[in-house]
């Protein structure tokens, strides 16, 4: 019963308070006027004011994104010659390096490094929480973007790269986190540039206890769907989650800009029950995933006879365990409060078919909800030819070109993604890193690929993942997983936006009705179905029967 | 391109400035002014003012006399924090309860979370009952400085319960656990444990 209140206030704080941000979001994203933010930022001499159409708008993306690549890639080659590494942590090799910082860049916080044994306050501060901003700024810039691709009429300009990306940066995210971060330190992580207390225990055995400024950088890191821990414990680590509260405010949190998107959506939209049809997918798909990981968490492992408790901290019931399990896939996040390695079978399922979808249940911090309008053109599309009718969208017609771009968005993901995991399983250089026979070595290598194309991070981290291999590869998985999607939706974007908007007739395909929310929901499950069904099979579902004998 | 470079540069840069160094370092300050223990990790003295350890983070424990955590795949080195990440199906998970279970002389009735390994491999807390189950053994230790109705009672004054009726789990933090209980029960000669007088 505790439970079901739980997961009932979470949802409603998080609609609640996702409603009037997404409400200010809409309105101080697209605020014609300049404001105190856009002169600051013109004053560096950046062209806020121009209008960008696709292209401009891309190639702001990819050389904002380089910029900062090189940047952080620099920090943490460099880190040893480097101020405040009060630990002395030596230089990152670059293979290592270039996946940490993909991981950052594309807002996925795949981690091959143990944080407290690997970098130095400096790489954390200066590299890493920087790029957790801006990742996230980036994904809610592309998603404003392809809403005004669809909103405008014949036109091309989509807005103003540079000007979206420091406006939500300064006036959503920075507020955001200096608030929370102050109440994470008061919940008992600590923010100091001291790097280690040292202490006597009681029973005369010193010991080595690593801090630094974990407070801000986990601030953001709820808030910005990045999910990168400071310490390898993510969020089990009782220094980033010390506190049942500090585990619920996380869990509103992972929730809360993905929520506040589409609600943003709602206001900047004409018809509010487009984006209310959106929502209420999102919303059903969640409950489901939430109530399977559940049944299978409550479960007893027939293994031990015991209950799930392996990879737990006891200040966390089985329900908050599970529950984050399914937010923190279901939206791009990618922290972890429990070892999901050692999750029941089912809860693993969820997890892996939520990042499968391409983590479009709210998603990422913008990018789940463009990727959600992706399955809802394919969706228009299907129910087009089955009508016979050209489909539409917005009024905006979509033709061959909107439908190939989509498709490319949809299946190169996740055919990716197989072909990877595929190559993995076939090499000795793959197989190696694994840590378990059998079933679950399946689900640690399709776990990884899973995590780096959603750009989710979360991990089975019984896989050791910092090998030349993995680094690669999974590297490649997460800029072919970001920058495959955000091409494709900027292209649709604009090639929307130069269309005329056709009054709807007596024969147009309504998308706001309860009919289509449920075609919706069947594109994204037969899609992921039919891509990863035997791959699950062989997975977690085997895993599951096994377990069951 | 220079359209792009220039921008992307200087924005990068900016944003390293404000986000990379004023922003933890404006937290840093309000942290340190109004939580300067929370914001330095927590640390517990003793009455010297010898660091201790943290209150968050579980330590190991050898002695008889005092509350032990759960396992940990780390040992409880801070340095390394993490689970073991085997797998329900994995059958070195058997391998763990039993070396787990001998510690406990493989008494019935063992809380199950004391036999499998927390996530953290850090956890500072044992779930109440989990606190209960040991007091006969740290009542045989402390040879008669404490009874069971004593320990009980100080259990219970160290026992944290759900935030709201709904957060979390009722436990106990075995590390303030065992500060209270070295008060009651300085014994000699059992393991190293005159390091705290």
């Amino acid at each position: 019963m505790g439970d079901v209140i739980l997961v009932i206030t979470l949802l409603l704080i998080c609609l609640g308070l996702g409603a009037v941000i997404g409400k200010y979001m809409a309105r101080s994203l697209n605020d014609e006027k300049i404001c105190l933010t856009d002169r600051f930022i013109c004053r560096m001499g950046i062209d806020t004011k121009s209008q960008m159409n696709w292209k401009e708008y891309l190639l702001s993306t990819l050389v904002f994104t380089a910029f900062g690549f090189i940047f952080l890639q620099a920090v943490i080659m460099c880190q040893a010659w480097l101020p405040l590494n009060p630990n002395h942590r030596p230089n990152l090799p670059f293979l290592m390096a270039f996946n940490i910082t993909t991981s950052f860049v594309t807002n996925t916080n795949w981690q091959n490094y143990a944080g407290e044994s690997t970098m130095g306050l400096f790489s954390q501060m200066v590299g890493l929480t920087v790029q957790n901003f801006l990742s996230a700024a980036v994904g809610v810039a592309v998603l404003l973007a392809f809403v005004r691709g669809l909103l405008i009429k014949e036109s091309i300009t989509l807005g103003n790269f540079w000007k979206d990306v420091s406006r939500f940066t300064i006036k959503i995210l920075l507020p955001l986190s200096i608030l929370f971060a102050i109440f994470f330190i008061q919940q008992g992580m600590p923010q100091t540039f001291k790097g280690t207390i040292t202490a006597t225990t009681l029973e005369g055995k010193a010991v080595k206890i690593p801090v630094g400024p974990v407070a801000s950088q986990m601030a953001i890191k709820m808030i910005g769907g990045n999910g990168g821990g400071f310490y390898n414990g993510n969020a089990t680590h009782p220094f980033e989650n010390p506190t049942p509260i500090s585990n619920f405010i996380q869990l509103i949190l992972i929730l809360l800009l993905p929520v506040s998107c589409v609600f943003m959506l709602i206001f900047m939209l004409p018809n509010r029950k487009e984006g209310y049809m959106i929502l209420s997918v999102m919303g059903v798909m969640l409950l489901v995933g939430i109530g399977i990981s559940y049944w299978g968490q409550s479960q007893i492992n027939s293994i031990t006879q015991m209950k799930f408790l392996e990879g737990t901290e006891s200040r966390f019931s089985t329900f908050e365990c599970s529950l984050w399990s399914v937010l923190t896939t279901a939206v791009a996040n990618g922290s972890v409060n429990c070892m999901h390695s050692s999750l029941s079978p089912l809860s693993q399922l969820v997890a892996l078919f939520n990042m499968m979808t391409g983590e479009v249940i709210f998603g990422g911090v913008g990018s789940g909800l463009y990727g959600m309008f992706l399955y809802v053109l394919l969706t228009v599309f299907l129910a087009g030819l089955m009508v016979g009718r050209t489909p539409e969208y917005f009024g905006k017609k979509i033709e061959t070109k909107e439908v190939y771009w989509v498709g490319i968005a949809l299946l190169f993901p996740g055919l990716l993604n197989l072909v990877f995991s595929a190559i993995a399983l076939n090499t000795s250089s793959g197989l190696s890193s694994i840590s378990h026979s059998g079933e679950h070595g399946l689900s640690e290598v399709l776990y990884a690929f899973s995590s780096s194309f959603g750009n989710n991070g979360s991990a089975f981290a019984g896989l050791s993942a910092n090998t030349d291999f993995y680094n690669t590869f999974t590297g490649m998985g997460m800029l072919f997983g970001r920058f495959i999607v955000i091409v494709a939706c900027l292209v649709i974007a604009g090639r929307l936006g130069v269309k005329k908007a056709i009054v709807a007739g007596p024969g147009t395909l309504k998308t706001d009705t309860t009919v289509f929310a449920f075609l919706l929901l069947g594109v994204i499950i037969v899609m992921g179905a039919l891509t990863f069904f035997p791959a699950l099979v062989l997975g977690p579902i085997a895993e599951h029967l096994i377990m069951g004998q | 391109m220079k359209k792009y470079i220039y921008p992307a540069f200087v924005l990068n840069l900016f944003f390293t400035v404000l986000l990379g160094i004023l922003y933890p370092g404006v937290l840093d300050f309000i942290g340190n002014l109004f939580f300067h223990n929370r914001a330095s990790g927590s640390v517990i003295l003793d009455d010297t003012g010898r660091i201790i350890g943290s209150e968050f983070i579980g330590q190991i424990w050898n002695s008889e006399k005092y509350f032990w955590g759960r396992p940990s795949a780390s040992n409880y080195d801070a340095m390394n924090s993490g689970g073991t990440n085997y797998s329900p199906i994995d059958t070195r998970t058997l391998g763990k309860i039993t070396e787990a279970k001998k510690r406990f002389q493989n008494q019935s009735g063992i809380p199950e979370e004391l036999l499998l390994s927390s996530g953290s491999g850090l956890d500072p807390h044992i779930l109440f009952n989990s606190a209960i189950f040991q007091m006969p053994r740290i009542v045989g230790a402390c040879e008669g400085k404490i009874n069971e109705e004593e320990l009980r009672k100080l259990i219970i004054r160290n026992s944290e319960g759900k935030d709201f009726g709904i957060l979390g789990q009722e436990r106990v933090n075995v590390l303030k656990l065992n500060i209270a209980l070295d008060k009651q029960c300085q014994v000699k000669g059992s393991g190293n444990v005159d390091g705290h007088k």
